[in-house]
């Protein structure tokens, strides 16, 4: 192999036409006391039209960052990406100048937060800061903006739309806020919207209104969402294709079927099998667990970053130097694993 | 790098954390694991090794703050050893040798009235160190109880407070501070209890809006529901996280009532000719700055020199006791 | 509620009073005064209205319910760490409200708490064996040896090793925390643990750690549970009876597996059927019942039964008449009409009960 790992997460041939987003080898480093550390490292993975791809990791497993990374919104300082390239539609997004990324975001590609609160102006009406967003972009009139945020607060599913485009955010319930939130990332219907982990500051009941409404873009608008996301039981709901991150690495990269019922890596394997599934304690003794905790960057084990805490782990799982990487191998269904032992093992999935 | 096979999950955890405990290791042997705990324990840190220990072993290693420590130490030894290490009379003027130049007999040569500059300064030492305490000695003891009674209780307690502190700084402190002291006497003592009354509304301040942000955290609420009495919570929780703030106030506090202190001395309200403190000679130096400006180079350095031990040394301390910023 | 029998094997071993539950909660009601704008005017907002609850020693049971449901305000009142407007609280037997200074700092012992965030429930300038060491110094007078050996059998029965005893809680990652804060809160024995979302906040590898030792220390110390929780499968695996919340009132509550496979009430109903399923076949399957709009305003909530508002069974009954508790099939009550009026379960599942379909089902009604 001659080309860069890079180049190995590629799932399925897709042709490149389809392809929206193209992450290749993308390496974001932070600085910290001891100098730069690397907080994501060779990251690959692309996006086709009307696809869902899940982002799937605990914390520091670096998929925030990466998400982030995506809008050109990594901190800089202390952050940087390091490496790698971010295509959108060919356009390369590392490196490009604020004002041209500025064009960008929002237009073509928009960000769902996790927090609805802090991410609404608290200061200014819901409809006008979507009518803002809307201005910032097409050169239209003002009226024609508070038109445009009254329609896709209506069509995100806000009753009374044109009277709710007065209020403020902190006159919203979580849920509502949330809404509002969505549809400032629709209002210049982007291509591509990135959600990190937009339901797990909401309740069960309105999680499922939001999944609803996810689920309803990506079929009806046809856009391609990226979800970000701890929940492997929102992933199941959503998405068509996983990607699975682990101590700044991709750890594995599948379809939805292949990675809950094939699972490839050790750690995707470990985390369905921690789900508590919906089984009482009078059917079961004990919750399988992982032993010890995630690491955090610039503590990352040598050889397999998941070697400590894998229950498979044997001698070559932990040789190598600081700074080796251990390659992301794609399997024959376009399954790609980063385990070293992924021929000798057998893995249990869901169920 | 240790590599474990972990067999049983539950076992592995304590020490097989990266995430929390990697910066520390550096630093202590790894933890030893469950089994084996005690000896071990006890050899490198122990169960009963008492926080004052711990800070100590910290700061031992923050060598400006150490360096600033000696320097105050060797300053008050220098207070209390002034008799022995003078040179001159501090008092004793020879109108015939006013203005000497540094060296020869008097080291650092002499004032407007011929005596003995460094006698002098080493004298003043302990006027100007001594006056520096009080002052921030009554602002504390004024300020800090009354501050976290009143950040802890809320409510009619604290608005009752607040509104003293209030009634307190609306005054100007030069007028209130001479107030005091035509009520008290002129004389240095007076002085400083009246600049550590201008001083107690900040004490009071800062403590009461730092137990308003401690109030708030789950710790104080964990401890009320194992039963903590209040006056416990205050001492074990509240004052320790009041402390770091508190002791960087005190230092500062403490260079300010170095300058308070001349400035007072200057109207004649503090320290009375022919007594002398550092801020008074730099006061009195200061008519003479053009022809002997070393009459006001000299106090001056153990000013600037004490009001930056005390800060460094405040800054160390706060490195050292066991509140952290979290990381990540 | 007491009627359901649980399988602990000696019940009341090691209790005070032999035989009755270690907590007994009756009509509990707490109120809050909110201020409302700068016009000084006060609403009263009912967290709890009329909670009953009760666990048996070994016992667990689950409390679950959305933000605002008022199940940690219960799970506060029950320690009385929130002063409740009204109610009786025992504790093996002890009535505890109205206590007040000294005795009911003494009754503390019996009932300990872990919170929800393991990040501002330890003191960060205390090290950890202060942390853990500090009920035993506010309630026995035991000498510094004693207390030395006490600390560390204890940091070992939470799977800490006694050299983490001499660190700072910075040192600590959150579940190994959340250990500490157990090991602290298990250090005087007590008979009853509330636990508000105590492993919400973990990664989903190291929660499991934490739910496998609660159950361990549960066993060996018989001590009651109530596992305050939004999480449903968290719940249904460590619980033996579950109670839901919605806007102060328990809407149902039972044994869990009943509440889970035969659910009474509208609500605990919709609440299953929301949590999403880790397995794609299974979740793209089954039937989501979506909820419209958000919990009601609970300073002023609806008239008749609370949940009407969003309830897809919804009659002209419920609009008006606020349901009582109806005793379930298999055990616990559900407080909904529809097993007196309308389809008449009589105690039987939602689940047999035919649901209206929704009118234009989709993004656009909602709220």
């Amino acid at each position: 192999m001659t080309t860069p790992e890079a180049s190995t997460a590629q799932s399925g041939p897709v042709p490149p036409a389809d392809r929206l987003l193209d992450v290749e080898g993308l390496e974001i480093q932070f600085v910290t006391d001891l100098g730069w550390t690397t907080v994501v490292e060779d990251v690959s993975f692309s996006l086709s039209a009307g696809e869902t791809l899940g982002l799937v990791g605990e914390s520091g497993s670096g998929k925030t960052v990466t998400s982030l990374s995506l809008m050109g919104l990594i901190p800089s300082p202390p952050g940087r990406v390091s490496k790698g390239s971010i295509r959108l539609e060919g356009r390369e997004l590392v490196g490009m100048s604020q004002r041209k990324l500025n064009a960008i975001r929002g237009e073509e590609i928009a960000m769902i937060f996790q927090e609805p609160m802090t991410s609404l102006n608290p200061a200014f009406k819901v409809g006008d800061q979507i009518a803002e967003t809307y201005r910032r972009h097409r050169r239209v009139s003002r009226k024609e903006a508070a038109r445009q945020a009254v329609r896709v607060l209506d069509k995100v599913g806000i009753p009374n739309a044109e009277r709710r485009a007065r209020s403020y955010p902190h006159e919203f319930s979580g849920g509502m806020r949330q809404r509002a939130m969505i549809a400032m990332a629709l209002v210049c219907d982007p291509k591509v919207v990135v959600a990190d982990e937009p339901t797990t500051a909401l309740d069960v009941t309105i999680q499922a209104q939001v999944l609803e409404l996810m689920g309803w873009m990506r079929d009806e608008l046809d856009m391609a969402l990226i979800f970000v996301t701890h929940d492997l039981g929102v992933v199941a709901d959503i998405c068509d294709r996983v990607v699975v991150m682990y101590a700044g690495q991709i750890v594995e990269e599948a379809s939805i079927r292949d990675l809950y019922y094939q699972p490839q890596h050790p750690y995707s394997s470990a985390l369905l099998a921690a789900m508590p599934q919906q089984v009482s304690r009078t059917q079961s003794t004990e919750l399988a667990s992982i032993p010890g905790s995630p690491p955090a960057p610039g503590t990352f084990p040598v050889g397999c970053r998941f070697h400590p805490r894998c229950e498979y782990a044997r001698d070559k799982c932990t040789q190598g130097e600081i700074g080796d990487l251990i390659r992301l191998r794609e399997l024959s269904n376009g399954q790609t694993s980063r385990c070293v032992r992924v021929d000798e093992i057998e893995l249990q999935g869901a169920r | 790098m240790s590599q474990q096979i972990p067999e049983d999950g539950q076992a592995q955890d304590p020490t097989s954390a990266p995430g929390g405990e990697a910066p520390s290791r550096t630093v202590d042997p790894a933890p030893a694991p469950a089994g084996e705990g005690t000896q071990t324990a006890e050899a490198l840190a122990g169960p009963s090794l008492s926080a004052r220990k711990r800070f100590l072993r910290r700061f031992r290693k923050q060598w400006p703050a150490m360096i600033a420590l000696v320097y105050l130490v060797l300053v008050t030894l220098a207070a209390v050893l002034a008799p022995v290490l003078a040179t001159h009379d501090p008092l004793s003027q020879n109108l015939g040798n006013v203005l000497a130049q540094p060296g020869g007999e008097h080291l650092l040569g002499t004032d407007d009235l011929g005596r003995d500059l460094y006698s002098r300064i080493v004298f003043a030492s302990r006027v100007s160190l001594l006056a520096a305490v009080q002052a921030v000695g009554v602002g504390v003891a004024i300020g800090v109880i009354p501050g976290l009674i009143a950040g802890y209780s809320g409510k009619k307690l604290d608005a009752i407070i607040m509104r003293i502190t209030d009634a307190v700084m609306s005054f100007p402190p030069l007028i209130l501070a001479i107030a005091i002291v035509g009520v008290l006497g002129p004389n240095l003592t007076n002085a400083m209890i009246a600049v550590g009354i201008i001083f107690a509304p900040r004490f009071l301040r800062l403590v009461r809006g730092t137990v308003l942000a401690v109030r708030q955290e789950t710790f104080i609420e964990a401890s009320l529901s194992i039963g903590t009495p209040v006056r416990r919570i205050l001492r074990m929780h509240v004052l320790p996280n009041v402390l770091s703030p508190l002791i960087v106030q005190i230092s500062l506090a403490t260079a300010l009532a170095m300058l308070a202190e001349a400035s007072l001395s200057f109207l004649g309200l503090g320290v009375q000719p022919p007594q002398a403190s550092w801020g008074s000679m730099v006061e009195r130096g200061f008519r003479h700055t053009a022809s002997a400006p070393w009459l006001t180079v000299f106090p001056g350095l153990p000013i600037a020199m004490t009001v930056l031990a005390f800060n460094v040394l405040g800054d160390g301390i706060r490195d050292s006791i066991g509140r952290e910023v979290r990381r990540g | 509620m007491s009627d359901w029998t649980h399988s602990t094997p000696d019940p009341g071993a090691g209790a005070g009073g032999a035989g009755g539950p270690t907590l007994d909660a009756r009509d509990l009601r707490v109120t809050f005064q909110l201020k409302r704008g700068m016009f000084r005017g006060r609403v009263p907002l009912h967290a709890v209205r009329s909670v009953d609850l009760e666990i048996d020693a070994g016992e667990t049971l689950g409390l679950v319910g959305e933000s605002g449901s008022g199940k940690s305000t219960a799970g506060r009142a029950i320690l009385r760490l929130l002063e409740p407007d009204e109610g009786s609280i025992r504790i093996d037997g002890q009535e505890i409200t109205g206590l007040k200074g000294n005795e009911l700092r003494r009754v503390r012992r019996k009932m300990q708490m872990v919170f929800q965030d393991p990040y501002s429930s330890l003191d960060p300038s205390m090290m950890i064996a202060e942390s853990i060491g500090e009920p035993l110094d506010v309630h026995e007078d035991l000498t510094a040896s004693q207390r030395r050996e006490r600390v560390g059998e204890l940091i070992e029965l939470v799977k800490l090793s006694r050299g983490h005893l001499s660190r700072y809680p910075y040192e600590f990652s959150g579940g190994q925390r959340q250990r500490v804060a157990l090991a602290r809160a298990i250090a005087l024995n007590p008979r009853l643990l509330v636990l508000d979302e105590a492993v919400s906040a973990l990664d989903v590898s190291t929660q499991n750690q934490v739910i496998n030792l609660l159950e361990e220390i549960q066993q060996e110390f018989d001590m009651a549970y109530l596992f305050i929780a939004h999480d449903l499968s968290v719940v249904r695996h460590i619980s033996q009876r579950v109670a839901v919340m919605y806007l102060g009132q328990i809407a149902e509550h039972g044994p869990t597996e009943r509440l889970f496979e035969r659910p009474g009430h509208p609500y605990t109903e919709a609440l299953l059927s929301a949590v999403p399923l880790p397995d794609p076949d299974v979740q793209r399957s089954r039937e989501r019942i979506v909820l419209p709009g958000d919990i009601p305003d609970p300073t002023n909530p609806p008239t008749g039964c609370m949940f009407h508002t969003r309830c897809p069974y919804v009659m002209d009954v419920c609009k008006e008449v606020e349901p009582e508790p109806y005793p379930m099939q298999g055990g616990g009550v559900a407080r909904c009409h529809l097993h007196t009026d309308g389809p008449k379960l009589g105690g039987g599942s939602v689940r047999d009960a035919e649901r209206p379909t929704p009118s234009g089902a989709g993004i656009s009604t909602g709220f």
